[in-house]
């Protein structure tokens, strides 16, 4: 019995191998189950659908909202989107607030700030009383930004309280007289330029460029994120730099995002600044430029249809123009 | 008495498992790694019919497809430039010898260069995407694809000018099958989307 076990095991053994092998042979040999593919087919589809593919991006793309450069009332702001001291919306963002600076030893002033970014040059903007140029009567600047739909505004240059100075508003190119003084162009990208106005008429700077706004008023507070320090009497204002008044201030910190400045004066809690001082004061807030505008009883920053600073002289002074910020989100 | 019968055994295993070692060893083909008929030459041909774009004899060296690589008619609209392209582009590079992996496979390492479809198409949407956002922030306006169509035809045009700059080189390890006598291409997704110009 055992005898006879030995070659079976090996007959066995080899049965199984030789089944091994002929299995391996049936499944290289079976393609019965394989599909159809069309490399050709299947690359000329998917050419033939890119522009479709490249449309959908680009109807995907954020909304550009631009907004016209006239005198029109911007489209209203979404009042369910302001806070005490914030706006945000697809198109603007604003952030104000308060701040105690300490000068000297003995004093101290209060800045208003507003630290806003946009998503189009056409969001700055300019409103102007009765919304013509020129016209003698005046209106108060809380009333111009109520009118003109402004998330936040703040007074001008008081264009029509002198004859002279090179003015620009919404693209619109009113006088071209210069005062020799420090002006300031903002051009279609949005972008501050600071140079003095008579250069700028007869180098042919406000012909060549496509300028959206030109204020006549200074002095150029912050060049090239360096405070200016002026060192003689600026003579071209009212208000005399040197002295210690409410002043109001426009800075560039970047592409389309700007700070606004009003501070108090003329009171026991904020006596005011110099120019030079606020040129300081701009520049540590990291404005690569910054303006000086009209100051005094004028200065106003109005957040929200209310009046966000302490006016000084007993209450809002009216006035010719306004710089103002809007929402380009469309009323829906 | 006992130890005879311990080795008798052992000498019976050893003698079953070299026999089915040697039949094991009859059965596999005997194939070159290299020369006429090796799996490298059979991946060649494969390639070469590809960019010839002959359907015919493509068609049957991929293993687990029925497989069609006709190159399309040629035109002069944008879109038969860019298969235009993507057939000019068309070209391969054998690394080494093959590598053998059992009785049945191989495999074979190839470097193969193409026009890339979907890094074009990149391009393309992001200079029509960047001029359609400049026109829209000046004020124009695009409603539909029939406003953005120049832009893109014109994009298209432009990328055209320089199709080089989107050639890809990948390198791809390719398993052929020896299958009724002859050698094959296992296909991969990645090999079929670098064969596609990487568009599907």
């Amino acid at each position: 019995m055992k005898k006879a076990a030995k070659p079976l095991c090996f007959f066995g053994a080899l049965i199984v191998c030789l089944l091994v092998v002929s299995s391996g042979d049936k499944m290289v040999d079976d393609r019965a189950s394989v599909t159809e593919k069309d490399v050709t087919r299947d690359t000329v589809r998917v050419v033939s659908d890119m522009d479709s593919r490249i449309n959908a991006r680009i109807f995907n793309l954020p909304k550009v909202y631009v907004l016209p450069m006239d005198f029109e009332p911007s489209p209203k702001p979404d009042s369910a989107k302001f806070t005490e001291d914030t706006y945000e919306d697809e198109t603007i963002s604003v952030k104000c607030w308060h701040e105690r600076i300490q000068i000297t030893k003995k004093r101290t002033i209060t800045a208003n700030f507003a630290d806003i970014t946009i998503a189009h040059p056409t969001q700055l903007r300019t409103a102007l009383s009765n919304g013509k140029f020129g016209v003698i009567r005046r209106v108060y600047g809380s009333k111009m930004a109520e009118m003109n739909n402004a998330v936040i505004a703040i007074n001008g240059d008081y264009y029509n309280f002198r004859p002279q100075g090179v003015i620009i508003r919404q693209g619109r190119v009113f006088r071209t007289e210069p005062m020799n003084i420090d002006g300031l162009f903002i051009n279609s990208d949005g972008d501050f330029v600071v140079m003095n106005d008579k250069k700028a008429v007869k180098s042919g700077f406000v012909k060549k460029n496509k300028l959206y706004q030109a204020f006549a008023f200074g002095p150029v507070l912050v060049k090239d994120g360096e405070p200016v320090q002026k060192q003689y009497v600026y003579d071209s204002v009212e208000c005399d730099p040197r002295a210690k008044c409410p002043r109001t201030a426009i800075g560039q910190l970047g592409k389309l995002h700007y700070l606004l400045c009003t501070i108090d004066g003329r009171s026991d809690v904020s006596m005011g600044l110099t120019t030079n001082e606020l040129a300081v004061v701009m520049a540590d807030k990291k404005c690569i430029t910054a303006y000086n505008l009209d100051g005094g009883q004028s200065s106003v920053m109005i957040f929200n249809n209310g009046i966000y600073n302490v006016v000084s002289g007993g209450g809002e002074r009216i006035m010719s123009d306004i710089i103002y910020f809007a929402t380009a989100l469309p009323e829906s | 008495m006992k130890r005879r019968r311990c080795l008798q055994r052992a000498a019976g295993i050893f003698l079953a498992v070299a026999v089915m070692l040697g039949l094991s060893g009859c059965r596999m083909p005997s194939y070159n790694l290299s020369g006429d008929g090796s799996p490298s030459k059979a991946l060649a041909a494969f390639l070469d019919e590809v960019i010839e774009g002959d359907d015919v004899k493509a068609k049957d060296m991929v293993y687990n497809y029925y497989f069609s690589a006709e190159k399309p008619t040629d035109g002069d609209d944008l879109n038969s430039r860019i298969l235009t392209c993507l057939y000019d582009s068309r070209s391969y590079e054998l690394v080494g010898k093959a590598k053998r992996l059992d009785s049945h496979t191989a495999r074979v390492t190839v470097n193969y260069t193409t026009f890339d479809i979907g890094k074009f198409e990149e391009a393309v949407t992001d200079e029509a995407m960047e001029i359609v956002q400049q026109r829209e922030y000046n004020g124009e306006v695009f409603e539909n694809n029939n406003d953005t169509q120049p832009i893109i035809d014109r994009c298209k045009e432009e990328q055209l000018t320089h199709p080089e700059e989107f050639y890809t080189t990948q390198v791809f390890e390719i398993e052929m099958i020896s299958c009724r006598g002859r050698w094959m291409v296992m296909m991969t997704g990645d090999f079929y989307k670098a064969l596609s110009g990487y568009a599907v």
